[in-house]
């Protein structure tokens, strides 16, 4: 187990992955197993800055040889700058990037042994799919040893591909894509799904350490992103090299990838395999974005103890404080469904589970081999998945094992600034003024602060006019009785909200809040002190 | 219900307004303004003084120096030409790159120049070379003249140089950035990027610009005129020469001829490019 720190913004907060080492899914079992453990790539403490936006926050992860690794995350995550800064394409405003243990940070694209396919194939219009194809191959030198005819030592010499060598490469490059025969059509001929073999072709017949994929099969239908999914995979798996794969695609990443790293705002938010991920999500980013979730707000009453929806329940997760506020997410397929009848308990389930709520069924849809059905109980609507169809309005019993509960730590329990006092009675929170109860005088302009206000004490309106600070919505957790909505400001801060409104991602809010809720405290040095960051293997 | 009589069916059926409609009067001024003109041109130039059918407008041609002006016309727009891509290809790749943040004022300061009139343009110029003449000769106490063909290639360039830049600029500031950084991805160094991919993927770009700059260089005949100071027999173009069957000698029929054989050859030679270029040109406007 390794323990990892990750940095939020604004806060430091410490946050258990538990990545098994050694206990991957073998992405190509014929490759021979020392290599097999190795760090091909290392990405160490790598920040990108665009234009005063930070794009990669300070990001360290390895990545193991042969793996087929995904980044996910949604669009504006900072996971193709990442992919970008691995090509070489984009330097790193801070930090390092290996390959092999050599540090490439500043090598240019042409002299890393790293291929792209990139999202729009970028294939060259001007020459035909074989020259497409071999357009790598004319430029790459190989080393050949010489012998000299004087000394009759060996010298190792760079000399080109000769002809014959490229056709035999591009023939059979072609064939891998399951593309013959179509070396000499014009690229702007061929469909999508073909072009993007093209571009496939064209990174993986120069051989590189590392393929880099760039949301490939964004551009294609779904039929046929299906089968490249399944033709990638056996292309890794035929070639044995590293994939790293871009994509927003959640389903995509947990199809396809040996490891998945899932990202938002320019971090790490979760590494691991995919059942990982899925199983045990890491924090309430993760358990949204991956897969249909209920996630619930509760409260650790001890281990294995988590109270929510006003019931105890018991659960496999220990190791959090007494009274920790903690969120948790259940699996809408984990949840047990059962028709309710007044009065008697359902005779088919075990003497142990108990049913938990009761509740009717607002909506159910067929979804080809599982219904998918919304159960209001009252303090939450749970979305459960069954085999077992139940229609709406009727009356059911909901059953949630403890191995169905999972808890995760809180991203962030407070929203915490820190500002300065601007005025006798104001003090700066997302760049505008906001009045606050500076009771006896205690605080004078200039002051260092840390101002803290609740989730819930922060009001958003309609318009930004009518606050004092204006902002736009991001991600929205629905916790059932209300929604947490995350907010970025204006100038680039990031908080979160607990509304009964419903928000849509990007609407414009003005942020309110209440002076007599905003709590303020002097600022203390080496409050803030980023801690050293671990590095994540992949 | 009152039904239509056939005949109106019939005529809207014909008048039907149709999307083509719109070429229309595009088509009536090229009737005008161009095809007529061809053809009284044509006829011209195959007609005596008197009104006969007669070759001798075409012998005339070589008897007046007519073949040395055309390849003095050819060599001077051809260097112009030349000149203005080997300028306008850097300043057009630079001004197109992503890290410019405001390429706008720049193109601008190209353009500026345009609006001042031809005519007012070159008059200046003229004087400048007459400044820089007397500056000259002042300071070293010798007569110093400019060479002609100096004059004239400077004020060509000056009048067509935002003709070549602008198609070349267009061309690469669209052109899709992924292609180079798909080829250096691939191992191309920074120069065989632009060697394999930027520069052949912009060459309907520098067609495009060398017919704007060439052709009408070519015929031009103000230009030498007034930094020629006006008049001067040694030094003429070709677009002189046909200048002056119209104006001071009044003999159309030898005007038309060779006029003609000026136009046949540069259409000739449009013809050639574009035969030659063909398939190659690619991501952009082509001929």
């Amino acid at each position: 187990m390794v323990m990892t720190h990750y940095v939020l913004k604004g806060e430091v907060l410490k946050e258990k992955v538990h990545l098994e080492k050694n206990s991957i899914i073998n992405g190509n079992g014929s490759c021979a197993s020392a290599q097999k453990f190795d760090k091909i790539i290392e990405v160490r403490n790598v920040t990108k800055v665009f234009d005063d936006v930070t794009v990669v926050d300070n990001m360290s992860f390895s990545i193991k040889r042969g793996d087929f690794v995904t980044f996910l995350g949604p669009s504006g995550c900072g996971k193709t700058t990442l992919l970008r800064m691995i090509a070489g394409f984009e330097k790193p405003s801070s930090g390092e990037i290996f390959l092999e243990k050599e540090d490439v940070t500043l090598i240019p694209p042409h002299k890393r042994p790293i291929n792209t396919v990139f999202q729009k194939y970028a294939l060259f219009p001007h020459l035909n799919v074989y020259k497409n194809i071999a357009f790598g191959l004319k430029l790459k030198k190989i080393p050949y040893d010489e012998i000299d005819k004087k000394t009759g030592a060996t010298i190792e010499k760079l000399r080109k591909f000769t002809k014959q060598e490229i056709h035999e490469k591009v023939t059979h490059a072609l064939k891998m894509v399951g593309l013959e025969g179509y070396d000499k059509r014009d690229v702007s001929t061929l469909s999508g799904g073909q072009q993007q073999r093209v571009a496939i072709a064209r990174a993986i017949v120069l051989e590189p350490k590392v393929l880099l994929l760039d949301e490939p099969l964004g551009a294609l239908d779904l039929k046929m992103r299906k089968e490249m999914q399944i033709e990638l995979m056996n292309i890794h798996k035929n070639l044995g090299i590293t994939f790293v794969y871009v994509t927003h695609d959640q389903e995509e990443a947990l199809t396809m990838s040996d490891k998945i790293l899932i990202m938002n705002d320019g971090v790490v938010q979760q590494a691991g395999t995919p059942k990982k991920i899925y199983d045990e999500p890491a924090n309430a980013f993760v358990a949204n974005f991956i897969g249909e979730s209920n996630i619930l707000s509760g409260v650790m009453v001890a281990d294995f103890k988590v109270n929510f929806s006003g019931q105890i329940f018991e659960c496999h997760d220990k190791g959090f404080l007494k009274n920790e506020k903690v969120d948790l997410v259940i699996r809408p397929e984990d949840i047990e469904i059962s028709i309710h009848n007044d009065g008697e308990i359902n005779s088919k389930k075990k003497d142990n589970t108990l049913s938990h709520f009761t509740g009717s069924v607002t909506s159910s849809v067929f979804k080809g081999t599982y219904y998918e059905m919304h159960v209001d109980v009252g303090s939450y609507e749970f979305t459960v998945q069954s085999t077992t169809g139940y229609v709406v309005g009727a009356k059911v019993a909901l059953s949630i094992p403890p191995q169905a509960i999972h808890i995760m730590r809180k991203m962030k329990t407070v929203n915490s600034f820190k500002t300065t006092v601007t005025s006798e009675n104001t003090i700066e929170i997302c760049g505008a003024d906001y009045y606050f109860v500076n009771e006896n005088n205690e605080f004078e302009k200039g002051d260092e602060v840390i101002a803290e206000i609740e989730f819930e004490d922060i009001e958003l309106t309609d318009h930004d006019d009518e606050a004092p600070a204006g902002g736009n919505i991001g991600q929205t957790y629905y916790k059932g009785s209300y929604y947490q909505v995350q907010v970025y400001t204006d100038d680039d801060d990031e908080l979160y909200v607990n509304t009964k409104d419903e928000w849509d991602v990007d609407d414009r809010v003005g942020i309110a809040i209440n002076p007599e809720k905003i709590r303020v405290r002097k600022y203390v040095e080496e409050e803030e002190g980023e801690e050293e960051q671990e590095s994540i293997e992949v | 219900m009152q039904s239509q009589p056939k005949w109106r069916l019939l005529l809207r059926k014909i008048f039907r307004f149709q999307r083509g409609y719109f070429v229309l009067p595009y088509l009536f001024l090229a009737a005008i303004f161009i095809i007529v003109p061809l053809i009284i041109l044509f006829v011209q130039a195959f007609m005596s003084f008197e009104g006969d059918f007669t070759f001798d407008n075409f012998r005339s041609f070589s008897e007046v120096g007519g073949w040395s002006l055309l390849w003095r016309s050819v060599q001077i727009a051809g260097l112009t030409t030349l000149i203005c891509l080997l300028i306008a290809y850097p300043v057009a790749l630079i001004l197109s790159s992503k890290n410019l943040k405001v390429p706008i004022i720049i193109i601008m300061f190209f353009i500026v120049p345009m609006l001042i009139n031809v005519v007012l343009r070159t008059f200046a110029l003229r004087e400048i070379f007459i400044w820089i003449e007397r500056l000259v000769r002042e300071s070293r106490g010798e007569i110093f003249h400019l060479s002609d063909n100096f004059k004239i290639v400077t004020a060509l360039i000056l009048d067509y140089f935002p003709f070549m830049l602008l198609p070349i600029y267009t061309i690469l500031r669209t052109q899709d950035r992924s292609l180079s950084e798909a080829a250096s991805d691939l191992g191309a160094s920074k120069l065989r990027v632009f060697i394999k991919i930027v520069l052949p993927l912009s060459l309907s770009g520098i067609i495009s610009g060398i017919m704007m700059v060439f052709l009408p260089a070519i015929s031009n005949f103000a230009v030498p005129y007034v930094v020629m100071e006006f008049f001067n027999a040694d030094y003429q173009l070709l677009g002189n020469l046909i200048w002056d069957q119209f104006s001071s000698r009044a003999t159309y029929n030898v005007g038309a001829a060779y006029g003609l054989i000026l136009l046949l050859l540069v259409a000739t030679s449009v013809a050639i490019i574009t035969k030659f270029t063909k398939g190659k040109a690619k991501g952009g406007i082509s001929f």
